[in-house]
């Protein structure tokens, strides 16, 4: 990984054209989750309409949140997420959201071992669980998550590199398996038109949700789930790191190969594979394996098994990194451990996989606001006169402003999403907003006057 | 080596004409899930030698998985 320049600006002469961005996003964002996060929607009884239109427009947002917030600041500072927010927050507020990071990892991770033992259980004949399962239904079931998730853990204890070089060399093939899966599963449908597509998506929903009586996510659901899937990415600026080596913001445009890609086709065949497997079979369980053995047969089963574990692998590995963090002298390998036990744990109650929607927004909710905070100390510092990178000139090693900023929102709507039953995701852009406006009213009231 | 990415593209090709023959044309099931099968195994032969020993030229240690 091209990694030296952790601690300072990228120079020049490292600078990239922006073919390799448009590359890297179309790779990055066919993964594991694609074959979950697509079904969901059918499941939350989306119309067919509104995925359409939904998801195009909020995968636009997307791109213009990474092209018009995250790339400007990205090749103006050149430097990572965690060195700039060092530089306001402070060393251990860095760690602190990391840990944050690290945890919410493990559970993604959970998912992904999940949705891998669906492929890996089928030569088994191991019955799924359904969708309503918050346990595992069998112990074949939990046999198989633990064996999935052991090598998964043991893989990335041993690193980063391999998985990284396989996972590359899958993208492309990925990218086509699910376009492919669509193709059959529109074959398997039967639909000679859009009215006989949507009649079958409707009445797909009406047996998935039986009584009907299920929750609806309609139109701006769609659209903020989608602009925000990524928001720890984007408007949370976790991308500094990747286009802190663009030569200009205009690569930030890049973003539209993930989600025009990633987010719209593979979500919308995805979803196609649950629809053509309820008309086919009448089962409803969103099982990643059982939907691509049907639309795509051997090929299908291998590619939600690449999917899961490359999707994993390095989340496993970020985790690891940021426990390691956390306890000094504590080894790599035994962090990356940890964190594999813990994702495997998780990925043993289907439930965290099911949930995938509701965990994504919860994710973003958490991080995405640490954005903001660079977001607001890079244009709004000097115009309401508080120091930028205020915990390298204070020599602090946490921000208070920062973590008063941050948490204050995250906290409100933790609770509006727990026992409000808020969607996850109408929560991050006022979560993000928020935090900007506090970071401004912390760092001008907490701030000595001569700073 | 040169005739490698040649090689993989075919194993692409395998993996997406298919189906696309199944959705338009009478291209039996099993026909297309044993054509892709051989695409995929067509792919990671040319591909991985191909690919997977380019040097990474992002850091990319902070994308998310989503």
């Amino acid at each position: 990984m091209a990694n030296e320049y952790e601690r300072i600006p990228v120079p020049e002469k490292a600078l990239k054209g922006p073919g390799k961005f448009w590359g890297m996003y179309a790779g990055e964002h066919a993964a594991g989750t694609e074959f979950m996060i697509g079904p969901l929607f059918l499941l939350n009884g989306v119309s067919l309409q509104n995925i359409f239109i939904g998801l195009l427009l909020g995968n636009f947002l997307a791109v213009l949140s990474w092209r018009f917030v995250c790339a400007p600041i990205a090749t103006k500072a050149r430097m990572t997420l965690y060195f700039h927010l060092e530089k306001i927050a402070g060393n251990h507020l860095v760690k602190f959201y990391n840990l944050a990071n690290g945890i919410l990892f493990c559970f993604l991770a959970g998912a992904m071992i999940t949705v891998s033992a669906t492929a890996v259980g089928i030569p088994f004949h191991i019955e799924m669980p359904g969708f309503d399962s918050v346990y595992p239904n069998s112990i074949s079931f939990v046999i198989i998550v633990l064996a999935v998730g052991a090598v998964i853990a043991l893989v990335a204890a041993r690193g980063y590199d391999v998985v990284a070089r396989f996972a590359n060399v899958a993208a492309p093939w990925m990218v086509l398996v699910f376009l492919a899966c669509g193709l059959v599963a529109l074959k398997q449908i039967g639909a000679a038109n859009w009215e006989g597509l949507n009649q079958v998506w409707t009445e797909s929903i009406l047996i998935a949700q039986k009584d009907g009586s299920q929750t609806t996510m309609g139109f701006w659901s769609v659209v903020l789930f989608s602009w925000f899937c990524n928001s720890a990415m984007h408007i949370g600026m976790a991308d500094l790191s990747v286009f802190r080596y663009a030569k200009k913001p205009s690569a930030g445009w890049a973003a539209c190969g993930g989600m025009y890609v990633g987010h719209y086709m593979a979500w919308i065949a995805a979803a196609f594979m649950l629809a053509a497997q309820i008309k086919t079979t009448g089962e409803t369980a969103p099982n990643p394996g059982v939907m691509a053995n049907n639309v795509a047969g051997i090929a299908g089963i291998i590619c939600v098994i690449v999917a899961g574990w490359t999707t994993a692998n390095p989340t496993i590995y970020r985790a690891g990194l940021a426990f390691q963090a956390m306890i000094p002298g504590s080894s790599r390998t035994t962090m990356t451990l940890v964190a594999g036990i813990v994702a495997t744990i998780a990925g043993v109650f289907p439930a965290f996989a099911f949930k995938l929607l509701d965990f994504v927004g919860f994710y973003g909710t958490v991080l995405a606001p640490m954005g903001a905070v660079i977001f607001a100390d890079w244009y709004f510092s000097k115009r309401f006169n508080f120091p930028q990178f205020a915990a390298e000139k204070k020599r602090q090693s946490l921000n208070p402003s920062v973590l008063l900023a941050w948490l204050i929102p995250v906290a409100i709507a933790t609770y509006l999403i727990k026992f409000m039953g808020i969607s996850s995701w109408f929560c991050i852009l006022p979560c993000w907003l928020a935090t900007a406006v506090l970071h401004v009213i912390f760092s001008k009231s907490l701030s000595p006057k001569s700073a | 080596m040169k005739f490698l990415p040649l090689i993989a593209l075919a194993g692409l090709a395998l993996t997406i004409i298919p189906p696309l023959l199944h959705l338009l044309t009478d291209l039996a099931r099993d026909t297309t899930f044993t054509l892709m099968a051989a695409g995929m195994i067509v792919w990671y032969l040319a591909a991985t030698p191909w690919l997977a020993f380019k040097k990474e030229e992002l850091d990319t240690s902070t994308q998310d998985q989503i």
